[in-house]
């Protein structure tokens, strides 16, 4: 075998390990996270922490989408904050707490959705939308608060219980 | 003589369609402006897609979509996030998803749905202040992310 047969066997072996768009799916660069875990212990378990609860978040929306068992979507959503309750408060986070506030969260979420459904179909005005917004939002945080200590409740939302009125109002406020 | 070529006709081809030199990035960005949420303040977020270029950031304002409307920011994770060509379609497709600011989500969610193209998803550790109640009103892509298709 002269050189330039074994040139051009070696490149097209390259090519065919490498190449084509065939491999696009399987390829791919090392995790740009990679630097972050090589850092300190704590923070390194801090990071794969965060990582494991947004994969959850990310695998049950994929999960939800295949079944296509969207009869409730507020439903995912709950599910969904469930794993930031258990991230911010820990796995032995009570269960009768963490049930109760699904279920708040979930009326709240239903009740939100038929108030979009009628300003969406000009029953109410803008105004009238957003005071009700505001109001819904607020009882629900206030009746999530009755359940969760005022270190729990800061931890959760990250602001303490005394702001839930006035941080409320300011929020919705700036961002319609 | 056409022997002689064809190792730099394969090398070109190699070049040309190998998945290395057509990756894409995506970067999902802080920026340093807030507005006042519970008594703290919220962080605006964006996604960029492959480039800095205002063209290629997609953000989500009380302005409704809009593209270029960065305000600057910081690189969330340290580093751009690698995406399949297949995977930046699905992002561009993501994004021009239709929303109402503040009543499907707020710019925290229209971030995650961009990432959701890449599997990946804001991290939870107040970095992006007000996320968390951003989270628990409108979940993390959005009320109406079930009828977003890629």
């Amino acid at each position: 075998m002269n050189a330039k047969k074994c040139l051009f066997i070696m490149t097209f072996c390259v090519f065919l390990t490498f190449g084509g768009s065939a491999f696009s799916e399987e390829m791919s660069f090392p995790p740009p996270d990679a630097e972050v875990l090589q850092g300190p212990q704590n923070e390194s378990n801090q990071f794969a922490r965060q990582e494991f609860y947004a994969k959850k978040s990310i695998e049950m929306e994929q999960a939800t989408r295949e079944s296509r068992e969207y009869s409730d979507p507020m439903w995912l959503i709950v599910r969904q904050f469930e794993l930031t309750m258990e991230e911010k408060l820990g796995a032995d986070f009570s269960f009768g707490a963490r049930t109760k506030l699904s279920s708040i969260q979930h009326n709240m979420l239903v009740k939100q959705a038929t108030i979009d459904a009628q300003y969406l179909g000009g029953k109410i005005s803008k105004k009238e939308y957003q005071e009700q917004t505001e109001t819904l939002t607020t009882k629900a945080l206030r009746a999530s608060a009755k359940v969760l200590d005022d270190q729990q409740f800061e931890t959760l939302f990250g602001f303490p219980k005394s702001d839930i009125q006035e941080s409320t109002q300011k929020f919705l406020s700036d961002t319609q | 003589m056409k022997k002689m070529f064809m190792p730099f006709v394969l090398l070109f081809c190699f070049i040309v369609f190998s998945p290395i030199t057509k990756a894409d990035y995506i970067g999902a960005f802080r920026s340093p402006v807030q507005l006042v949420v519970l008594g703290n303040v919220i962080n605006h977020t964006y996604s960029c897609i492959n480039s800095l270029n205002p063209g290629s950031c997609q953000s989500f304002s009380p302005a409704g979509l809009g593209t270029g409307n960065t305000y600057g920011g910081d690189l969330m994770g340290g580093s751009w996030i690698y995406a399949t060509p297949q995977q930046t379609i699905k992002a561009w497709r993501y994004s021009g998803c239709y929303m109402t600011y503040a009543l499907n989500g707020v710019c925290h969610q229209y971030t995650n749905r961009i990432l959701y193209a890449v599997g990946r998803e804001m991290a939870n550790n107040g970095y992006v202040m007000g996320y968390t109640f951003s989270k628990w009103k409108w979940g993390p892509r959005g009320t109406n992310f079930s009828q977003c298709n890629p």
